[in-house]
């Protein structure tokens, strides 16, 4: 017996295991996308959470509005975008989409998008679960799979009355959709479960396996004897009958059902008036540094004299240090830091040195494509902004590819 | 049906070594299925607990702490229970079995299997389903989600261990009904399927890898090995066929023994 | 329960023979170990082959629905048929693997789908195969042959999934005005309970583009699925065959 004793023991040990506190640590999941899927694939710029708050009660509402631009750097080895679907990443159904709005329009489905174009996005969520987590908004690319924008803490705290989703059906009739209908599905789930129960419960009263025997003897007949099978046709009766009341309860219950509805288009482009083109000259990594450094020539089409502001990448703002707020989080150094007058091409130099590179694991050294790629912003002093796209493959000097391997290793040892 | 009860008027004595061994099997049985059970339901409730606090990074530190550490201690935990377990079913009766213990015998073969099944049901049926339902709420980022180290790593090796255990008891104690002639088939294919739904999750990460796995898609060529394992599950009905002949077979020997 | 004669007979022919069959504690174990072994290989089959079309309500459509569920389904209630009749002459085998498969579904629906991830359960309630499963049987009982149960049975299965799923999703094909467009109940929720990695796109379903005659666009389906489920009714027959009876007393020989 001392073996099932041990055995119990381990038993205890798994239920206590689990019943140890849940760590502080929270976290969400967008780190484990390889680098250069959030690099080159999409950039999300303008987003904004209204309200701009962190504490929130079940069934209240946040709207996520941004844009988000399809690059023109769209890494090859990922399936051409042509199909996608804007959506939010939280915890599953912690939060529902109320509404999703795309440059302008209502958009019930997914949309179909294309390289190098502009989305401009509103999405209507309301807090359904209790719990701290994040939220994102996020666009899914056929084959691509998701990608993620910039996330929002928020804390929901449980409201006192029960939660509720009421929706209008077009029968006028107002029903809770947490709950709908589940009354009818559960009660024909078990009315035929019941008779399918029934009918193995027929069988299996009697000796099960003996029958094995009589089968190696050929005596069939007394295995399913006359009674049994009047018992089918019984059995089969009542199923017929089941099988047409469903189908009238269905039809008088619910009449002027409609299948599923897709509702797929491509979203009328935004207005974009660009006065400004860029072309990369180099671009470097320096991984023990932690710093990217781009090389842009800038030419200035427009009539007023323009500045750099901001280069977006993935999810990450990088402002020009000398216009961030002390609550910025990520800055880079724009060198000559001077206007850029109407028709003047300018070469500037971009140094964005930040911890998030390796933190975000967004380029990691030893990976097949380490390039950067991005959204490079320019103001002029009239409020007029313009973007374009940059991108190219960073250059990395081997020694400290070397150096930093090095380090890993040491640290694995 | 009063047939059961008849019977056990009919025995005749000197039964009583067949009651201990059907005994010790409806035992074997009990605690095998309760502990399967709760083993598993621990699992559940770990994943009710620390999956949304911590389970929803790779690259965070309470990732390593509460789910890398829980494949560990499954690992671990299996290992034990094999190393614990196995000695004692490989052991070898002492005499040749009559055919009342030998009848005992097949109850206690059947008692592993059914404990097998139970660890089939968290390993094809409960834990994999959930799967679909925790890919819902992070994009995929680890071979090791909170489900993934359950399903995978716990259930899947869960069944391995349980298979070869119901395997080393017929060798050691009925190898002439299953091993008479060489190989059974029926425990080969049993066998297969284990170890191939095991080595399917290779093929499944792979998959998922591709272009092809991105979005959470059930019906989808990367995991049909897993299916076409899970048919070769169909041959426990050959053992337990196999071991229903032989109970006829004792019933008859049994027969002429009481004649004689 | 009262017995026939000849029945009596043989059971006390059986008596003779193997008292040990008749100890009813073997029973109570094989049950116990086909139950979830079958909740086990009927789920897992299922799931990968045609699960995704029984996760989500706006995924059960008219087109792809009524198809791949009842065809995919069938594989293991026609495999567990035939080793139910075949070894024990026991008429239950495809009504025992669609019951398992709903027992297993709903534990699942409502300890991870909605108990882990939250899900409303109107949202993930699985489907029904039931009533066909026990025509199935009937008819095989009946017969005695696999060709007539693979002509009326195999194809009732296809034929009548659409109805016998009728009642449960009737309630989510209700229209509902939705920002500005009709979408169907089922729609809604897609929409609104959020899934990470299922985005609308990747559903299949039934998008306008299939032309019916007359618009009878179930009855297509079902007759499609009908003609279908033989070979998936013949593809379980051959794992019920070759993977669980013919092994039976069979060996590799040992060098």
């Amino acid at each position: 017996m001392s073996i099932y004793k041990r055995f119990s023991l381990l038993g205890v040990l798994f239920i206590l295991m689990s019943v140890l506190t849940a760590p502080i640590a929270e976290a969400h999941g967008e780190n484990g996308l390889p680098g250069f899927l959030r690099l080159r694939t999409v950039t999300f710029f303008d987003v904004n959470f209204t309200p701009n708050q962190e504490q929130f009660k079940q069934g209240d509402e946040m709207t996520i509005t941004g844009k988000l631009k399809i690059l023109e750097s769209w890494p090859t080895n990922v399936a051409e975008p042509k199909v996608a679907y804007i959506s939010v990443d939280a915890p599953g159904p912690a939060v529902l989409v109320k509404e999703r709005w795309v440059n302008g329009e209502f958009t019930p489905g997914s949309i179909f998008v294309e390289k190098g174009k502009v989305y401009d996005f509103k999405v209507k969520v309301t807090f359904r679960k209790e719990g701290r987590y994040h939220v994102h908004p996020s666009l899914l690319v056929e084959h691509a799979g998701p990608l993620i924008g910039p996330g929002h803490w928020v804390d929901v705290k449980a409201s006192t009355t029960p939660f509720t989703n009421p929706i209008t059906l077009i029968n006028g009739k107002t029903v809770d959709l947490e709950k709908y209908g589940l009354g009818t599905v559960v009660g024909w789930h078990l009315i035929f479960f019941a008779i399918g129960a029934i009918w193995l419960v027929y069988w299996l009263v009697r000796p099960v396996l003996a029958r094995m025997l009589l089968v190696e003897q050929g005596k069939f007949s007394e295995l399913v004897s006359k009674r049994d099978k009047i018992a089918g046709a019984v059995i089969a009766v009542v199923v017929a009958m089941t099988l047409f009341g469903g189908y009238t309860y269905a039809k008088t219950a619910f009449p002027g059902g409609i299948p599923q509805q897709v509702y797929r288009f491509a979203p009328e482009d935004l207005k974009l008036n660009h006065f400004v083109t860029y072309k990369v000259e180099s671009a470097t990594y320096g991984p023990t540094t932690q710093t990217v450094v781009m090389k842009v020539l800038i030419t200035n089409h427009g009539s007023d004299p323009v500045r750099v502001t901001q280069f977006s990448t993935a999810y990450i703002d990088f402002v020009n240090k000398a216009l961030a707020k002390p609550d910025t989080e990520h800055v880079m150094t724009v060198s000559p830091d001077a206007r850029i007058t109407p028709g003047e091409t300018k070469s500037v130099e971009l140094t964005l040195q930040d911890e998030i590179w390796q933190k975000a694991n967004l380029l990691p050294i030893e990976e097949a494509q380490i390039s950067m790629a991005g959204l490079l912003f320019v103001q002029d002093d009239k409020g007029n902004r313009d973007f374009g796209t940059i991108a190219a493959p960073l250059k990395t000097d081997y020694q400290t590819i070397l150096e930093v391997l090095k380090k890993k290793e040491e640290f694995i040892r | 049906m009063s047939a059961p009860s008849q019977a056990t008027e009919a025995l005749p004595k000197g039964d009583a070594a067949r009651e201990r061994e059907m005994k010790s099997a409806m035992r074997l049985w009990a605690f095998g299925a309760v502990f399967v059970a709760i083993a598993f339901s621990a699992l559940r409730v770990y994943q009710q607990v620390f999956a949304f606090s911590a389970g929803m990074d790779s690259t965070d530190p309470a990732y390593k702490k509460y789910w890398t550490m829980l494949l560990f201690v499954e690992f671990i935990a299996l290992a034990i229970i094999a190393v614990l377990w196995y000695p004692r079913l490989m052991k070898k009766p002492k005499e040749a079995p009559t055919p009342q213990i030998e009848s005992g015998y097949i109850m206690k073969l059947w008692a592993l299997l059914a404990i097998f099944t139970l660890t089939v049901f968290f390993q094809a049926s409960f834990f994999a389903e959930q799967d679909a339902a925790w890919h819902q709420t992070v994009v995929r980022d680890t071979a090791f989600t909170p489900s993934h180290t359950v399903l995978f790593y716990g259930a899947f090796p869960a069944a391995i261990l349980t298979m070869l255990a119901t395997f080393l008891y017929a060798r050691s104690h009925l190898p002439h009904v299953f091993f008479s002639r060489g190989f059974p088939v029926a425990f080969a294919l049993m066998i297969a399927g284990v170890v191939a739904e095991m080595s399917w999750v290779a093929m499944n990460e792979w998959w998922h890898s591709g272009p092809y796995g991105t979005e959470e898609f059930f019906s989808t060529p990367g995991h049909w090995g897993f299916v076409t394992n899970a048919f070769l599950y169909a041959a426990i009905f050959s053992v337990w066929g196999m071991s229903a002949k032989r109970l006829i077979e004792l019933g008859r020997s049994d027969k002429e023994a009481d004649a004689a | 329960m009262g017995m026939p004669e000849q029945a009596q007979k043989s059971q006390q022919l059986v008596r003779q023979r193997s008292r040990f069959l008749l100890d009813r504690r073997y029973d109570a174990i094989f049950v116990f170990g086909v139950l979830f072994i079958v909740i086990g290989a009927a789920h897992v089959v299922f799931m990968l082959l045609a699960g995704d079309w029984d996760f989500w309500t706006d995924w059960k459509d008219r087109q792809w629905w009524p198809l791949m569920v009842p065809v995919m389904g069938l594989i293991v209630p026609s495999a567990l048929q035939y080793i139910a009749w075949t070894l024990l002459r026991l008429p239950i085998g495809a009504t025992l693997a669609a019951v398992c498969l709903v027992i297993g579904e709903w534990v699942n629906r409502f300890f991870n789908f909605h108990g882990w991830t939250d899900f409303p359960l109107n949202f993930v309630w699985p489907s029904t195969m039931v009533p066909t499963a026990i025509l199935l049987d009937v008819i095989l009982m009946w017969t005695n042959s696999w060709l007539l149960t693979t002509l009326f049975g195999a194809s009732l299965w296809g034929l009548l999934f659409g109805v016998e799923n009728m009642p449960l999703i009737a309630p989510f094909r209700i229209p509902v005005e939705y920002g500005g467009y009709v979408l169907s109940t089922a729609d809604v929720q897609g929409f609104q309970y959020l899934r990470t990695t299922t985005p609308e796109y990747i559903r299949i379903v039934e998008q306008g583009n299939f032309r019916a005659f007359l618009q009878q666009f179930s009855t297509v389906t079902a007759v499609a699925a009908a003609v279908i489920s033989f070979a998936s009714y013949w593809f379980g027959q051959l794992i019920g065959r070759v993977l669980a009876v013919l092994p039976i007393g069979k060996f590799m020989k040992q060098t």
